[in-house]
């Protein structure tokens, strides 16, 4: 060994050659992976940093400091706050309670017709903002069919009370798929243990079952308090006298057009999001891990126990009833001239809809929410492909700034986009951007609106893009690897393939998620784009509820048919469709 | 054929490699003991390496280190004279063939083989012409189309195996390539292998922690444990003149009997007293005196015939038990140096030695290794 061969000194005398051309290509390598990183930074700290760090600059003005102190002395200002946090709570409640209830049925009792009442808990999840609210007014406002047609009572449906009715059917979906993972994932050697020691159903579930689910009861009620507070669609329509802090910074902005007062609204929105985000992210997370084994030892038997059963069936049904009688309402009332008042049967308001301003609206809001999706899902892909595959120290900073999206409200994103993107972007007193919103605007301010689309987006993608990837053996890009790839190409060739069905299905979501959202698009509507979601309050706020009822039937059709096609399109790639039936 | 083999993979006389000191350690703390410490190999250009220890031994690391999957904490990996430090592990002249074997699920068999090559930017009709000898060679013509789920295991053993020659390296690394088969597929692979090797002369380096595949494949077998070399020597050699107790029972079967060395002869041969007897046994060098020493018998260095010792130079025993295997039987037989395992092949099965006897021991003194006793 120690002699070399000719050959061998010949590859010698070629040494500094070859050595510094891998070093050359090597670097390149090397340097791919920063610039994505670099990349990803500076297009987070524009959709994210820089509104936010605005929204937080206005509120600590002068304008924003006056109403953030009155909070502190404004016996109004702090009723507006406390409004806000008991709708927050009571809808926690309730909603988490009416999913548990529609999980717990769908689980764990014993009935036909699982498949139908899965479909219909999920239905609110693809429905636009005001659809539940404008028919509960159609159903139990002052004119009502229920409340005055068959009561003949004057139904008052605008403040907490209403609200939390439309909440609970609104956002008991999230609760319900949380529940339903938990309880298809829970161990039944557990109650099968406590079966065998002698104790009935009903009492196995209140000693076994249940403390088992707490992690779980905690996280939904969380999640769903911080949608009560942050939701702005619902309260402008049925809030009435009952003024909460979205509202407040609503009006604050579009009425007074008083940017600092809208800021500190935000401002106090954020705080309670922010700290469930972070509570949900560092310590829920963990605890359901030790709560729920992740292999089943078996299935877990159907009950048919009466004591557990009948109770369970007859409170599923009651919320079955109430949710087909709200979106029949929604159908129905797309056909009728003046909804609730007027039944005469008519085409006028889907006419209006799908060939007037509606059909603009539906361009552009599809047009802006097919344009978002591939920007977040390539973003949510190369995070989580960074997180799990290339960073190591940094990755969870990076997956944490990726997900911010979901720990901001609609409303205070929206706002502090129309407080950074209405001028232009300077750095150091040198124009980088120029106005990326408003009417003035290029495009008639459609980047921003898409923008604000992609932060919503990033967190679905980069989450089942983590997912998918933890899935694929680090052997497959090392083989990559030592076939010669870089980090980039492995990525593009191999990573990307393998990743993409999970990856179209995320993207459905969340471009369904862009089409019916309100609050964050709501404050960059511009007159030259039109979008469907504010179209509908524009109906709504003008009491012509058929063309409500009719934009909101267009928009979930659209939605459904996008999941469909992709669906379907997946389908026909992947042999095993079925996981990804929603 | 010969032809197809030539421009599939030319033989090359390159592929050297050289590890310095090698160190690599697991985290920051110095509290952790190193995976692998100080590991100093010249591998020749065209050699059959193999890293053979237990789980745990640093084997994996030290192969993912020379691939450049992993930093090395300190010392110096070279190829053909050239340090790899710098060297990303996409731009090192060799191949991995892997435990999984990690083929690309979305691509067919066709398709993996191509990656490397496509990644080269070789034209299209080179790539088609490669393809289509390394297919002949590994007996894979007709599933070039298949995906490779539609692949038996062994199938999926060669396309790997295709994928990693295909692009010419200088070296080829194997991590534990055949676990994944079953005992006679596994024998095959093995032969397949270690021909193909020789007949393309690519340097290799294999990851096993089976004894007999390392003895049937390698031209070198590198014994590692705790993350040290223990010894680096021909299979026969491992086999025969194992540098320690540990090598020598981690290699095959191996009795340790209690001896007394009586004298040291210069030519490395020393006068052992054994089953009551004194025999002349080759010896290790570090062999002393007055230290305390195992003489190393195989099961199959032993003659047993039933009866009373028949020579001055046999011993005596009884036998505790037996076991078949077919094509040979083993005994274990009590001695007054300690128990002995002997295997004796072909056996007369009418005429198995039945426990309790008492047999007469005649050890064939030049296949066993007189050895310090560091545990003593
Ligand atoms: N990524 C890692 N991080 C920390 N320790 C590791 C890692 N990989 C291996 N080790 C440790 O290094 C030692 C050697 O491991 P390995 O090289 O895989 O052994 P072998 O392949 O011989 O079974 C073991 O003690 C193992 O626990
Ligand atoms: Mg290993």
């Amino acid at each position: 060994m120690s002699a070399p061969t000719t050959e061998s000194r010949a590859q010698f005398r070629r040494g500094p050659e070859a050595r510094r051309m891998s070093r050359a290509r090597g670097v390149r390598d090397d340097v791919t992976s920063k610039v994505i990183v670099g990349i990803i930074v500076l297009i987070l700290l524009l959709l994210l940093g820089l509104p936010l760090s605005q929204l937080v600059t206005r509120a600590l003005g002068p304008d924003g400091r006056e109403v953030l102190l009155g909070f502190f002395t404004d016996p109004n200002h702090r009723a507006v706050l406390a409004n806000s946090l008991m709708l927050g709570a009571i809808v926690g409640v309730t909603g988490t309670a009416v999913g548990f209830i529609v999980a717990f049925t769908q689980v764990r009792v014993k009935f036909r017709g699982k498949r139908a009442l899965h479909l219909i808990a999920l239905i609110p999840i693809v429905s636009p903002p005001f659809a539940v609210a404008t028919a509960a007014i159609t159903l139990f406002g002052r004119n009502g069919y229920i409340s005055s047609n068959l009561l003949g009572i004057q139904g008052d449906i605008y403040g907490l009370h209403g609200l939390v009715f439309v909440y609970t059917l609104s956002f008991f979906p999230v609760a319900y798929m949380n529940f339903k993972g938990m309880l298809e994932n829970l161990d039944p050697s557990l109650e099968e243990a406590a079966s065998g020691l002698g104790a009935g159903k009903l009492k196995i579930l209140l000693t076994v079952t249940f403390p088992m689910l707490l992690p779980g009861f905690a996280a939904s009620f969380l999640v769903l308090f911080v949608e009560g507070i942050a939701d702005l669609s619902n309260p402008l329509v049925l809030g009435g006298d009952y003024a909460v802090l979205s509202t407040r910074a609503y009006f604050a902005m579009t009425g007074d057009f008083n940017i600092g007062a809208g800021a500190a609204y935000s401002l106090m929105l954020v705080l309670p999001a922010l700290l469930v985000f972070l509570v949900q992210r560092y310590w829920l997370n963990r605890k359901k891990v030790t709560a729920v084994t992740g292999k089943p030892s078996g299935r877990m038997q159907a009950i048919s126990a009466p004591s557990v059963r009948i109770p369970s069936l007859i409170l599923t049904a009651g919320i079955v009833a109430v949710i087909a009688l709200v979106y029949l309402t929604v159908i129905l009332g797309g056909f009728q001239r003046v909804p609730g008042v007027n039944n005469e049967l008519t085409l006028d308001h889907f006419e209006f809809v799908l060939t007037g301003i509606g059909s603009q609206a539906m361009r552009d809001t599809i047009t802006l929410a097919l344009i978002a999706a591939p920007v977040a899902g390539v973003l949510g892909m190369l995070i989580g492909w960074l997180v799990t595959r290339k960073l190591k120290r940094f990755a969870g900073l990076l997956d944490f700034a990726g997900m911010l999206g979901t720990a901001f409200p609609g409303t205070v994103l929206g706002i502090g986009y129309a407080i950074a993107f209405l001028v232009p972007t300077t750095v150091l007193g040198i124009e980088i951007l120029p106005p990326l919103a408003g009417g003035a605007a290029a495009f008639g301010g459609a980047i921003a609106i898409v923008m604000v689309f992609t932060v919503r987006s990033l967190p679905p993608g980069q989450r089942t893009g983590i997912a998918a990837l933890s899935q694929i053996d680090s052997s497959i890009d090392e083989a990559s690897t030592s076939l010669g790839a870089g980090s980039a190409t492995t990525f593009r060739r191999v990573t990307l393939p393998l990743i993409r069905p999970a990856f179209a299905t995320a993207l459905t979501f969340a471009t369904a998620r862009s089409m019916t959202s309100l609050s964050p698009i709501i404050f960059l509507t511009t007159p030259e784009i039109k979008i469907l979601t504010s179209q509908i309050l524009a109906e709504v706020d003008n009491g012509r509820y058929g063309n409500a009822f009719a934009y909101c039937t267009v928009l979930v059709i659209i939605v459904l048919l996008l999941i469909t096609l992709v669906n379907f399109l997946l389908r026909k790639v992947v042999h095993r469709g079925n996981q990804f039936d929603a | 054929m010969l032809e197809s083999t030539r421009s599939a993979v030319e033989p090359v006389n390159t592929g050297g490699v050289i590890l310095r000191k090698v160190t690599k350690r697991y985290g920051t703390k110095t509290s952790t003991p190193a995976a692998v410490a100080d590991f100093d190999l010249d591998i020749e250009p065209g050699e059959f390496i193999t890293f053979l220890g237990p789980s745990g031994c640093g084997k994996t690391t030290t192969l993912r280190m020379i691939a450049g999957f992993e930093s090395i904490s300190s010392g110096s990996i070279e190829v053909d004279g050239l340090d790899m430090t710098s060297v990303p592990p996409n731009m090192r002249p060799m191949s991995m063939v892997f435990q999984s074997y990690a083929l690309f699920p979305h691509l067919s068999v066709r398709e993996n083989i191509a990656y490397g090559l496509k990644i080269k930017k070789m034209p299209a009709a080179r790539i088609a012409d490669d393809i289509e000898s390394i297919l002949a060679i590994m007996n894979l013509s007709g599933l070039a189309d298949r995906s490779p789920r539609e692949l038996s295991g062994g199938q999926q053993q060669r396309v790997a195996l295709a994928r990693a020659l295909v692009m010419r390296p200088k070296i080829l690394l194997f991590d534990e390539p055949l676990s994944n088969l079953d005992a006679k597929l596994r024998e095959q692979m093995r032969l397949e292998i270690r021909q193909l090797q020789r007949r393309l002369g690519i340097t290799s380096i294999f990851v096993t922690h089976d004894q007999d595949e390392a003895m049937n494949m390698s031209d070198r077998i590198v014994v590692m444990s705790k993350g040290r070399i223990e010894q680096v020597a021909e299979p026969s050699v491992v086999y025969r003149h194992p540098e320690s107790m540990f090598v020598a029972d981690f290699v095959g079967k191996a009795n340790f009997l209690d001896v007394e060395v009586q004298r040291m002869h210069d030519d490395g041969t020393a006068e052992v007293q054994v089953l009551g007897v004194t025999v002349r046994v080759p010896s290790h060098e570090d062999v002393r005196k007055e230290d305390p020493v195992q003489l190393l018998v195989r099961p199959e260095s032993v003659r047993i015939t039933i009866g009373s010792p028949d020579s001055r130079r046999a011993g005596v025993g009884t036998v505790l038990g037996s076991v078949f295997y077919g094509s040979s039987v083993e005994y274990e037989i009590e001695t007054e140096s300690g128990n002995l395992l002997v295997s004796i092949a072909d056996p007369d099965v009418d005429r198995l030695i039945p426990t309790g006897c008492e047999v007469s021991i005649r050890l064939e003194e030049n296949r066993t290794w007189l050895l310090p006793d560091l545990h003593a």
